[in-house]
């Protein structure tokens, strides 16, 4: 990662060494509702992996301020928090693409039928990128569904969801 | 062994078969060329969809699009200047110059010629190392099993991570952390499971799989600016592309070897055999003039990174089946497959079905014929294939990825793993975290835990067996070298004994 760059390793580093730390935590919790040695216990690996965790976070950290400093690095966070995430339109296109798809994955396919489900979702879709025009959008997405239900479902005997 | 190749064949030769290897083939070229969408995971994809056929017919669909998907890059490397996959990332080097002065024909017979060689000759390794190793992985105990995981983790995490070993390292802890999830493989205690029983039924790798690989590319489709030109195809002699191919026999046995070699190393994939063949080529060329003209379309260039690349299917198959550590994550994948299809890779395969080696062999050398036939066949169509709008391809891609998480197990909760993992890696790839280790991680995590706390338990504690044992001892050694010359610190130590001097 260029020098620029280097807070982007700095927020990983205590993102990470707060997991690494609840990892490590979790690992000496088990092993104390276990009766047993450590190093047989449920937690022990838990427990190494989050201590490896928490170290190599601390390396990742020291080496993004090892140039840069933590008042500059702040500084950096808070002009690229600003630039790049609360007033990126990528930023805003990434978010709305993952709800999206959170969406269509976990709480369309939970009431819907499958093919119901990736009908909207495909309309939808095609209407937002403009990908075709509405008669070509419409064409391919029914066919491409009743492809998909066809071959699985009725073909090869796969249950869709 | 003729035994076992003739029933093989027997087995591939049923029209069913046939079909499933030419339409899985074609599906892999056509994916492998289509940028975003990577042979893992078609693979993935493809596990789960094939999940319901018979098992033969399953195991030519995976090998075959595999085998698709990795050679199906080059055709965009070469005419779009975007590799299809990151397998053929060296080939647009000499590739898409080759394209733009013309020569694009020339250009695509010799990549999918290569890769027919690659793909082929990594065959007979296959066939030839699996035995072997499969004869030395037998002699492995708990604590050889627990250092091969840590190997895999540690060598995989510093090739993949672009000069950035630690970022690779973290990468493999948070796989093999995702690994933990659910009962842990010698007291059933449930970890990391929250009261929630779909989690403490562990985590499934398939789905893991399709949203770490499939996921980010998914996401790009919401940031798409630019519209791509694809070049245009060209005629060639092939009298000329044979005559090349001759004169690089040396090239594609190095280029073999190498790839195949880079095959083996757990994790590390397609891409690197690609890079480091495309480098000894380079490195080897002795003729200034023609060393100057890699990067420009230079046709050896070519020609290595394509053999590198696809003879790593053959090198990754290695480990999967002698010691049930996946050389790549398309690896990764088969070997996830062929245990759901009811078979166990590892070192008591050679005794207990080695004819899964035979039927793999026999079916990646059909596939890298019918891909070769393929490819030239239908490259005049490439740039056809290459305009699909990604605005079209992406959202049935969505819909797919959905059913391939979701048949695996017919269940809900694999679907939202998907969607979660997704998110996971799309953001390991904008923090520029690579994800093999990661997935590494998942794969060898129950290995790892079960086999150290044996470890332990056997010797009492102690970790001196795990230093002190012949093959267990040479892994720790080549783990602490790998670790500290990763680390700098020799070189600080060399940097250091100069200026006393």
């Amino acid at each position: 990662m260029d020098k620029d760059k280097k807070f982007l390793d700095f927020i990983a580093s205590v993102i990470l060494l707060a997991l690494g730390s609840y990892v490590f935590g979790y690992g000496i919790f088990v092993f104390t509702r276990q009766n047993t040695k450590f190093t047989t216990s449920a937690g022990f690996l838990p427990a190494i992996l989050g201590g490896g965790l928490i170290v190599c976070s601390l390396m990742l950290m020291y080496s993004s301020l090892q140039e840069v400093g933590l008042k500059k690095t702040l500084g950096q966070i808070k002009v690229w928090w600003s630039r790049d995430i609360i007033h990126s339109r990528q930023t805003h296109n990434t978010v709305f693409g993952i709800l999206l798809m959170g969406v269509y994955s976990c709480v369309m396919m939970s009431f819907l039928p499958y093919w119901l489900a990736t009908l909207i979702m495909l309309l939808f879709l095609f209407w937002y990128l403009h990908a075709a025009g509405p008669v070509k959008s419409v064409l391919i997405a029914v066919l491409t569904v009743v492809a998909i239900v066809g071959v699985f479902q009725y073909a090869f005997h796969v249950r869709l969801p | 062994m003729a035994a076992y190749v003739i029933q093989a064949w027997t087995l591939l030769l049923t029209p069913i078969n046939i079909l499933a290897l030419v339409v899985a083939t074609f599906t892999g070229l056509v994916v492998g060329m289509l940028p975003g969408l990577t042979s893992t995971m078609a693979v993935a994809l493809l596990t789960g969809l094939s999940f319901g056929l018979p098992t033969e017919t399953a195991l030519v669909i995976l090998i075959a699009v595999y085998v698709g998907a990795v050679s199906g890059g080059c055709q965009s490397a070469i005419l779009l200047n975007i590799p299809g996959t990151p397998a053929s990332a060296a080939t647009a080097l000499d590739g898409f110059p080759l394209g733009r002065a013309g020569k694009g024909g020339l250009a695509i017979f010799l990549a999918t010629s290569a890769s027919f060689c690659g793909t082929f000759l990594s065959m007979i390794l296959l066939m030839f190392l699996t035995p072997l190793l499969s004869k030395l992985a037998l002699k492995f105990g708990t604590y050889e099993y627990f250092m091969l995981a840590l190997f895999g983790i540690v060598i995989c995490g510093s090739i993949t991570s672009n000069g950035h070993p630690l970022r690779g390292w973290i990468s493999g802890i948070l796989g093999l952390m995702v690994a933990m999830i659910g009962l842990d493989p010698i007291a059933s205690y449930p970890r990391f499971a929250f009261g929630n029983a779909s989690l403490r039924g562990g985590i499934q790798l398939i789905p893991v799989m399709i949203g770490l690989f499939g996921f980010p590319e998914l996401l790009n489709m919401f940031n798409l600016d630019s519209e791509q030109k694809v070049g245009q195809m060209s005629g060639f002699q092939i009298k000329e592309g044979i005559g090349i191919l001759l004169k690089n026999k040396f090239n594609i046995l190095r280029s073999t070897l190498i790839g195949a070699g880079v095959g083996i190393i757990p994790g590390v994939g397609e891409d690197i055999g690609g890079w480091l063949s495309y480098w000894a080529e380079k490195s080897a060329t002795k003729d200034k003039a023609e060393k100057a003209t890699f990067g420009k379309g230079n046709v050896n260039g070519l020609i290595s990174c394509e053999t590198g690349n696809n003879s790593c299917i053959g090198g990754a198959l290695i480990p999967v089946l002698s010691l049930a550590v996946p050389g790549s994550t398309s690896a990764a994948v088969l070997l996830a497959a062929f245990q759901l299809h009811g078979y166990r890779p590892g070192p008591m395969l050679m005794s207990e079905t080695p004819e899964l080696l035979y039927k793999l062999c026999i079916y990646m050398g059909a596939a890298s014929f019918v891909m070769w036939a393929l490819a030239l066949l239908i490259s005049r169509f490439t740039v056809r294939v290459l305009s699909v709008k990604r605005e079209i391809l992406m959202p049935i891609i969505l819909g797919l990825c959905v059913v391939g998480s979701y048949v695996v197990r017919y269940y809900m909760f694999d679907v939202t793993c998907m969607f979660v993992f997704g998110i996971v890696g799309h953001l390991l790839s904008k923090m520029k975290f690579p994800a093999a280790p990661f997935m590494l991680g998942i794969v060898l995590g129950t290995m790892a835990d079960s086999n150290l706390r044996r470890a332990l338990t056997l010797s009492k504690g102690s970790y001196l067996p795990f230093f002190t044992r012949p093959i267990s001892g040479a892994f720790a050694i080549v783990v602490i070298i790998l670790v500290l010359s990763q680390l700098g610190v020799f070189k600080r130590f060399s940097k250091k004994t100069d200026e006393e001097e």
